[in-house]
């Protein structure tokens, strides 16, 4: 189990406090070691890094450790494209988390 | 005295339910305006004859109704207890219905005095009954509201005539015709017309036609039998409005119609047709035209309705059907529009020979013509298309104004040159139909050997291996076919023609898989454009000069997921039959659409059970 990295929004985020997760999200602002982002529920997370972001799209995939209900630290990005259908990522995150189908998925 | 009169009950009484007891028996405060005897025609010398009938004006100072005097009550009139003007106390009443119209029976009053006045000014709530002259006015004043009780009675005698006329404003909507009715009068257009045509059953021979009505509401199919079939073919015409009434409606037989209604109109001896002469208000045929474009889009087989400019048309011809083995004639009709794209239109029969245009380059609409997969997409009529030269709706003129400024000039493409699989490329890949490979598995090896006609799929599948041995062919530009090297120059057989350098195409064999199993494809060129994102030409060129390079192109062309549309067929060699499968279309997946899909099917009862049970009991085998 603790080689899993789920996909969360940050609604569920707060779940998984001390795990790894992947965050689907829309940059907002940075900072020289901090990014704001949107999560596909419409939250705000900080992601905490060191060194280069290495954040080069609007929207990208943060895969990071859960600090606390808020801020991630963040392990690895994959850059998207510029648009991502947040919406439909948010539908999706939902269903991976429904109890009938999450032990499924990450078993 | 002056008497308070019970104002407000007239107008209960006239509206009450006959079995309301409670105001039909508690007492009411009412004056009598008048008294008439009426019945048999007894002269005065006789009073109280039994068949006397007195029939009183109530009136409860605020309206005044009729009502009869029950006969046990006579002798009050007869002797003057009650006459004009009294006022009384009425204790009990009856009220029934005689021929639909409501009838009050005084049947226990009590006088409580006399007047000699009206008392108030109360007015008529009912008409006067039958033909007989209603009560005189009580007072003076009121001679015009006599009349007016008296206009209803002229008019209901002439009921017949006002039925009729009532009915041709109010007819009845096709939508809203079922059998549990009968006294209904459509006002319809007679869309479509069939001919007159024999029959012979194992009971006997026949005639009939069949016509098809249309309104604002709807349309529905009337069929006309032997004797009434003569008599109504001449009348009804097609594109005319009649009234239509005392047709019998029963249960459609959608075997023998597309009409879309449940019920259909039998037209019998009784049955009335009567055309409408007004030149407004009429209905028209409601179309929802599709862009010749779109037709790709329409699976073959369905039905739509068209509108274009007759570009050109051929003379009447004649086949022979392979199903009857008869001669058919026919025509074919060349239909541009603005999407710029032209379709070719069949005429059948008496249609094709009598069909001429009404000038050089008409708008011509079709309502419900047949969508079918010649030459990619073709139209046919069938029994119920209509087709109708140079309509007078928007879409027709629009047509014209664009024909006329740019149109004429303008290129068209046919559904052959879309790159789309040439040689009867099926409809688009419909996504409802999706099947994942084992079902579609399952599904063809039941197509029977008899079954000549592909069977058309839409899967979603990854591409695993592709056979390079034989990745093309060379062809021939014009007619794609193979082409023969002769001597340095390469011959295509069917053109005659020679060329010093071929094309190329692809044919390709490859393997796709899903998760529920494997198959091989057969490919085209789309296909190969598709998959390799290259021309055939440059392929071969480098499949003949570098083995790694050509190895490694295959290798990266792999493990891409693409929607197929898919011709299955069985093909059967030796003592073997097998289906094999034709790639038809082959679509990159837009990852959005495919994600929303998905989700789709996620929300739907299969998406929502808990499989955790399935996956128990699943055994790989």
């Amino acid at each position: 189990m603790s080689e899993i990295s789920p996909r969360v929004n940050s609604a569920i985020l707060p779940r998984f406090i001390g795990q790894i997760v992947r965050i689907p999200c829309k940059i907002l602002t940075t900072t020289e070691n901090t990014v704001t982002v949107q999560t596909s529920d419409g939250g705000e997370i900080l992601v905490k890094f060191t060194g280069d972001s290495g954040i080069t799209t609007t929207f990208v995939e943060i895969i990071g450790h859960v600090v606390d209900a808020t801020t991630v630290r963040k392990a690895g990005v994959i850059n998207l494209k510029s648009d991502l259908d947040l919406q439909v990522a948010d539908k999706v995150i939902k269903l991976i988390h429904d109890p009938r189908f999450f032990s499924t998925i990450f078993s | 005295m002056s008497y308070q009169l019970d104002a407000g009950v007239c107008l209960q009484l006239h509206t009450a339910t006959p079995n309301d007891e409670e105001l039909f028996g508690s007492p009411h405060t009412l004056q009598i305006l008048s008294l008439k005897k009426v019945g048999s025609k007894q002269n005065e010398a006789t009073p109280n004859s039994p068949a006397d009938r007195y029939r009183v004006v109530l009136s409860d100072g605020t309206h005044f109704l009729q009502a009869m005097l029950a006969t046990q009550l006579n002798d009050m009139v007869s002797e003057k207890h009650i006459q004009r003007f009294t006022v009384i106390s009425l204790e009990r009443m009856s009220c029934n219905y005689v021929q639909e119209k409501r009838l009050l029976i005084l049947m226990t009053l009590r006088v409580l005095g006399q007047e000699d006045v009206k008392i108030g000014d109360p007015i008529s709530l009912d008409p006067a009954p039958g033909s007989a002259a209603p009560t005189p006015a009580p007072a003076p004043g009121k001679p015009e509201k006599a009349e007016k009780a008296a206009q209803p009675t002229s008019s209901t005698s002439a009921q017949p005539a006002a039925s009729r006329t009532a009915a041709k404003t109010n007819w009845h909507p096709i939508e809203g015709l079922s059998p549990y009715q009968n006294n209904w009068t459509i006002k319809a257009r007679v869309t479509q017309k069939s001919d007159l045509k024999n029959y012979s059953t194992q009971r006997g021979e026949g005639k009939l036609f069949n016509v098809t009505l249309m309104d604002e509401t709807g349309e529905i199919r009337a069929t006309a039998f032997n004797q009434v079939a003569e008599t109504l073919y001449p009348k009804l015409e097609e594109g005319k409005v009649y009234y239509v009434s005392k047709g019998k409606v029963n249960l459609a037989k959608k075997k023998f119609s597309n009409v879309m209604n449940d019920y259909e109109i039998n037209l019998e001896r009784n049955t009335e047709v009567e055309e409408c002469l007004e030149t407004t208000n009429l209905p028209m045929i409601k179309y929802s035209f599709v862009s010749l474009q779109e037709l790709q889009e329409l699976s073959k087989d369905s039905t739509c309705d068209v509108i274009g400019i007759l570009k050109e048309y051929s003379d009447v011809s004649e086949i022979t059907s392979k199903a009857t083995s008869r001669q058919l004639k026919k025509r074919e009709l060349t239909l541009v529009d603005r999407s710029e794209y032209s379709v070719r239109l069949t005429l059948w029969g008496n249609q094709a020979e009598g069909f001429t245009p009404d000038e050089q380059n008409p708008v011509i609409a079709f309502k419900g013509v047949r969508v079918g997969d010649f030459n990619g997409r073709s139209l046919g009529m069938i029994a119920t298309s209509t087709m109708t030269q140079n309509p007078d709706i928007p879409e027709s003129h629009s047509l014209r104004g664009w024909y006329d400024s740019s149109g004429n000039n303008a290129s068209f493409q046919s559904h052959t040159g879309t790159g789309s699989f040439s040689g009867g490329a099926g409809g688009g890949f419909t996504r409802s139909e999706v099947k994942p490979l084992l079902e579609m598995k399952l599904e063809a090896n039941r197509i029977p050997e008899s079954e000549e006609k592909p069977v058309y799929f839409s899967t979603k599948a990854t591409i695993m291996h592709i056979r390079g041995e034989n990745i093309a062919y060379a062809a021939c530009e014009v007619c794609n076919k193979k082409v023969v090297e002769e001597g340095g120059s390469w011959r295509c057989e069917k053109c005659d023609k020679t060329w010093p350098k071929p094309v190329y195409r692809y044919i390709m064999t490859f393997a796709v898989s899903d998760p529920t199993g494997q198959l091989w494809f057969q490919g085209f060129n789309e296909v190969g454009e598709v998959i390799f994102d290259k021309k055939a030409d440059e392929v071969v060129e480098i499949k003949e000069r570098d083995d790694g390079q050509y190895n490694h192109i295959l290798y990266k062309s792999c493990f891409k997921t693409y929607n197929f549309l898919l011709r299955a067929k069985r093909d059967s060699y030796n003592d073997n039959s097998r289906i094999r499968y034709g790639v038809s279309r082959i679509l990159p997946l837009d990852y959005k659409e495919e994600c929303e899909a998905l989700l789709t099917l996620m929300e739907t009862p299969w998406g929502q059970k808990d499989f955790t049970a399935d996956f128990d009991s699943m055994t790989l085998g």
